[in-house]
């Protein structure tokens, strides 16, 4: 297999006036968890369509797995499972049903699919409730069998379009744990779009930031932190009135200096001392009770970028 | 091809079964029903004119082909409608439909 499991170069799909990805350029090294982020209507979807070869791109071309998009479409939806916007789940039938389907879609043998069902069930913690009709279930397991059925014929790559969207805090992170295990058990590559950037954070191992379609910024989310000057410092206490704000902003270090939920959060420009900081702030009357420095988080830097954009 | 022939109607075959509680109760009856009004009372109350009417022709030939409309309808419309078209387009299957017209929804 390729070590690279998605290329895209220049990437452009419209539809009627509206350009959904624009000049849309990545490459994905295999194995990984990559996390693709963007508000609604950024061109995510668009770009799992694309890549599936779903939809043919306006301009540009992009290979997964190896092949083109364009004309051998087949064989990467051979190679590859998804869940996409809808978790497309046949409500009627069981939850074994389910999977029996596609372990007949994907050529499995019968042993297999029995085999691989159980295995995949069990894992979920779905197994004991195989034979109910998914109609009755909660959006989460219902998640959580269209991931297993995403990964039912042991696919290089998974795409996975908002799995933890519309779930509840503890479903999601329970969800994410799940397919955490299952990749690093697989060896798979996934592809994830997500609104969710602490879970963005906590599984991927390289974000894409996309907005109107336009790809923003790349790289390992320590990497994005860095790159958008992400250093902070964090104060607790009291006292910190608009002279003692106006004296931090003076300084050159500091990029900006806001009181947000009873912290003052103070933007530095790189990795500096904060002693000179808390000196200033105490001098100027501030009682200082904790400090501490930190980078900003993935949210930070998503809305930053955002912000950069409008 | 014949395969995923054979996996939609296995597919289809399920869910109608599902869908209407088992044979005993669900199937059985959608059965009985026509059998027994164009089989039994049908002909009872026409006598030889049910034989002899080419009326009784139309509607044996027409039946099998209002039922094939409906399920095709169905197979169709109702995988976009339930949101399982185009999972099934992302997989390896190429739906009998689809892939009888070489047709894939969305792609220009």
């Amino acid at each position: 297999m390729s070590k690279i499991a998605i290329r895209a170069e220049k990437l452009t799909r419209d539809f009627g006036q509206i350009r959904a990805v624009d000049d849309l350029s990545l490459e994905i090294p295999a194995g990984i968890v990559f996390g693709f982020l963007g508000p609604n209507g950024s061109g995510k979807t668009t770009t799992i369509r694309l890549l599936l070869g779903l939809l043919d791109p306006a301009r540009g071309r992009a290979e997964v797995l190896g092949f083109d998009t364009r004309t051998q479409a087949d064989e990467i939806r051979e190679r590859c499972g998804a869940l996409l916007e809808h978790a497309g789940l046949y409500e009627r039938l069981s939850a074994e049903d389910n999977l029996e389907l596609y372990g007949r879609i994907w050529r499995l043998s019968a042993a297999d699919r029995k085999a691989r069902t159980k295995e995949l069930l069990t894992h979920l913690g779905l197994w004991e409730r195989r034979g109910e009709k998914v109609a009755g279930w909660s959006r989460g397991m219902k998640q959580k069998l269209a991931v297993a059925r995403s990964l039912l014929h042991r696919p290089s790559l998974i795409f996975l379009n908002e799995p933890t969207a519309g779930l509840d805090p503890m479903a999601a992170a329970a969800l994410s744990d799940d397919l955490l295990s299952l990749a690093g058990r697989e060896g798979v590559t996934i592809f994830l779009t997500t609104h969710n950037l602490t879970e963005a954070e906590k599984l991927c191992a390289q974000v894409g930031v996309i907005r109107a379609g336009r790809l923003l910024a790349v790289g390992h989310p320590d990497q994005l932190r860095t790159n958008a000057g992400g250093h902070q410092a964090v104060i607790l206490g009291q006292g910190f009135d608009e002279q003692a704000l106006s004296s931090l902003r003076e300084r050159p270090e500091v990029v900006a200096a806001t009181l947000r939920d009873g912290r003052l959060v103070i933007d530095l420009k790189r990795e500096v001392e904060i002693a000179p900081l808390i000196g200033l702030l105490v001098n100027s009357g501030a009682q200082v009770e904790e400090a501490h420095k930190g980078k900003a988080s993935l949210e930070e830097v998503f809305l930053s970028l955002m912000g950069e954009e409008k | 091809m014949i395969t995923d022939l054979l996996t939609m109607i296995w597919k289809e075959w399920k869910e109608m079964l599902l869908q209407h509680g088992g044979i005993r109760s669900g199937i059985l009856p959608m059965v009985i029903v026509p059998l027994g009004l164009l089989g039994v009372m049908l002909p009872w109350q026409m006598g030889r004119a049910w034989i002899e009417s080419p009326l009784s022709l139309a509607v044996w030939a027409w039946m099998p082909l209002m039922l094939m409309a409906g399920l095709i309808a169905d197979s169709f419309a109702g995988e976009r409608e339930r949101h399982t078209l185009e999972t099934l387009l992302a997989s390896r299957a190429k739906t009998p439909v689809s892939g009888a017209f070489g047709f894939r929804p969305g792609r220009t």
